[in-house]
């Protein structure tokens, strides 16, 4: 070690006989005393080093760097994240504009399956303008009215927006669907019966109610953080449906199976199990009284024991199949 | 096994040394890495110039009690899906400090790359602002609110459906 002391020459004496001065003291000992710096150079730096210790010292929540608070905002639930972007104007733009980002953290943490059965419709401005006219013509909105036209607590996409091959109208119904069948839980949970409306009528609060839930979907073609909360919603009632069949004795139909850490849990992991898959969609509120776990877009495959899901680029498919038929009759014309 | 007993200095920013059992600094894999690039025997005192004493006592206190856990793997994923926001007993009383300790912990589990207590800090975060509304996240975070009335209230009128779940 280099201190300040006077060092023994390196090299061996000549003659090892001879009695060395320092060889009979003992053990060289280091009394160097630290070497203090004192300069205005030193002060400035030092100064300049506690200031810069202070900005990088993390003084609340929104001092964490970038990464980390994605890291947490990915634990939340959707509904948390839109109260915590009315917190203040920092945080409202940081969520708005990493929400791709927080979105897919939350889904992949919490939604993995809701995410793979509730895909959202395509928005027509993302799609080729030449499909535009052929999705819109008049005789294939006839052709596709039976999607349509015989619900009455859904409300139809609007095909000068959204897509309207099979895929994305089945998406569009599915998503409405879900919100409405969240509006009814509470009658669902107090066994109040839902009001049903005579055939052929449509009062107004049904209209302002298929509008207002339309209008969900609508913002969730737009922006993610509106869909997985959509998905956040269907699993909360999912959960009280299966907790509120399971809770009748007298209702033995085959249902997934969750615990009440499942339960707890605002995960859809327990829906990754086996369990009766969602075969029929329920065309009618009256359907909301058995319905479990509406789960569509997937089936059970009993080799792989798991879940095979409807492809994510199954529109594509239907796009591409609309095209051809489109050709097909052209020729057939000429 | 004779490694487990086997003992590294750290020096934190502060510039204290710090002496901790080896098996116990390596739940950072930032200095497992390093002993393991540096191999043999550690003499030298190591670095640690983002993190400060009293912040790193309870780093060590946290990776000593969690020095037998099995280390993190892949299939943790489907693990952390099953318990979403679930924190250990143990954990919980851990966090028990003020916010800018906690920040200070999460700060440094990053840069010491300690993934587990980088969750169980992030976790408490979250749970900080479940089911709170966006006065009582103010409050609870000391965030000055910022909005004009109106701003806040066109936020509120857009997301009212959503804030209401």
């Amino acid at each position: 070690m280099k201190t300040l002391h006077p060092q023994p020459p390196s090299s061996p004496i000549s003659d090892p006989s001879s009695q060395l001065p320092w060889e009979d003291e003992g053990p060289l000992e280091d009394r160097t005393e630290k070497l203090i710096l004192h300069s205005k150079r030193t002060a400035r730096q030092s100064k300049k080093l506690q200031k810069k210790k202070r900005n990088t010292e993390p003084k609340g929540l929104l001092d964490l760097p970038y990464e980390l608070v994605i890291e947490f905002l990915s634990y939340l639930r959707p509904s948390d994240v839109f109260r915590l972007s009315r917190v203040s104007k920092t945080l409202h733009g940081f969520i708005t504009q990493e929400t791709s980002t927080i979105v897919k953290h939350i889904i992949c943490r919490r939604y993995q399956c809701l995410e793979k059965c509730f895909r959202y419709p395509v928005l027509l401005e993302s799609m080729d303008p030449s499909v535009h006219s052929i999705l819109q013509s008049e005789e294939r909105q006839e052709i596709i009215g039976i999607h349509k036209k015989p619900y009455q607590h859904i409300l139809p996409s609007d095909p000068n927006i959204v897509c309207t091959c099979l895929t994305c109208m089945l998406r569009w119904n599915a998503l409405c669907l879900v919100i409405d069948f969240a509006h009814w839980q509470p009658n669902l949970e107090k066994g109040e019966p839902i009001p049903m409306i005579p055939r052929g009528t449509q009062p107004q609060w049904n209209t302002d109610l298929i509008v207002a839930n339309a209008a969900i979907v609508s913002k969730a073609l737009r922006s993610p953080l509106w869909h997985a909360l959509i998905l956040e919603v269907h699993l909360n009632s999912t959960v009280c449906s299966i907790r509120r069949h399971g809770e009748n004795k007298g209702n033995k139909r085959r249902r997934f199976h969750m615990t009440k850490e499942d339960e707890l849990s605002g995960t859809d992991y327990f829906l990754e199990r086996s369990g009766p898959p969602s075969l029929d969609f329920p065309f009618h509120r009256d359907n909301y009284y058995m319905l479990e776990a509406y789960m569509p877009n997937r089936g059970w495959n009993r080799e792989k024991e798991t879940w095979m899901y409807v492809p994510a680029d199954q529109h594509d498919r239907d796009v591409e199949a609309l095209l051809k038929w489109i050709e097909r009759r052209r020729l057939q014309g000429s | 096994m004779a490694t487990d007993t086997q003992t590294i200095r750290l020096t934190t920013s502060d510039n204290v040394e710090m002496t901790v059992e080896r098996a116990v600094a390596e739940r950072s894999i930032l200095i497992k890495n390093l002993l393991e690039d540096l191999g043999g025997e550690q003499t030298e005192s190591i670095p640690v110039p983002n993190v400060a004493e009293p912040v790193m006592k309870k780093v060590i206190e946290w990776c000593e009690h969690h020095k037998k856990d099995p280390p993190t793997t892949q299939d943790d994923d489907s693990d952390s899906r099953k318990k979403s926001t679930d924190i250990d007993e143990w954990d919980q009383k851990f966090m028990q400090v003020d916010q800018e300790m906690l920040f200070e912990i999460i700060l440094a589990a990053n840069y010491l790359d300690i993934k587990a207590l980088l969750d169980v800090g992030c976790k408490t975060v979250a749970n900080m602002i479940k089911g709170k509304s966006p006065d009582e996240i103010r409050k609870t975070f000391n965030i000055q609110n910022d909005f004009t009335p109106e701003e806040e209230d066109q936020i509120r009128r857009e997301n009212e459906w959503a804030e209401d779940r």
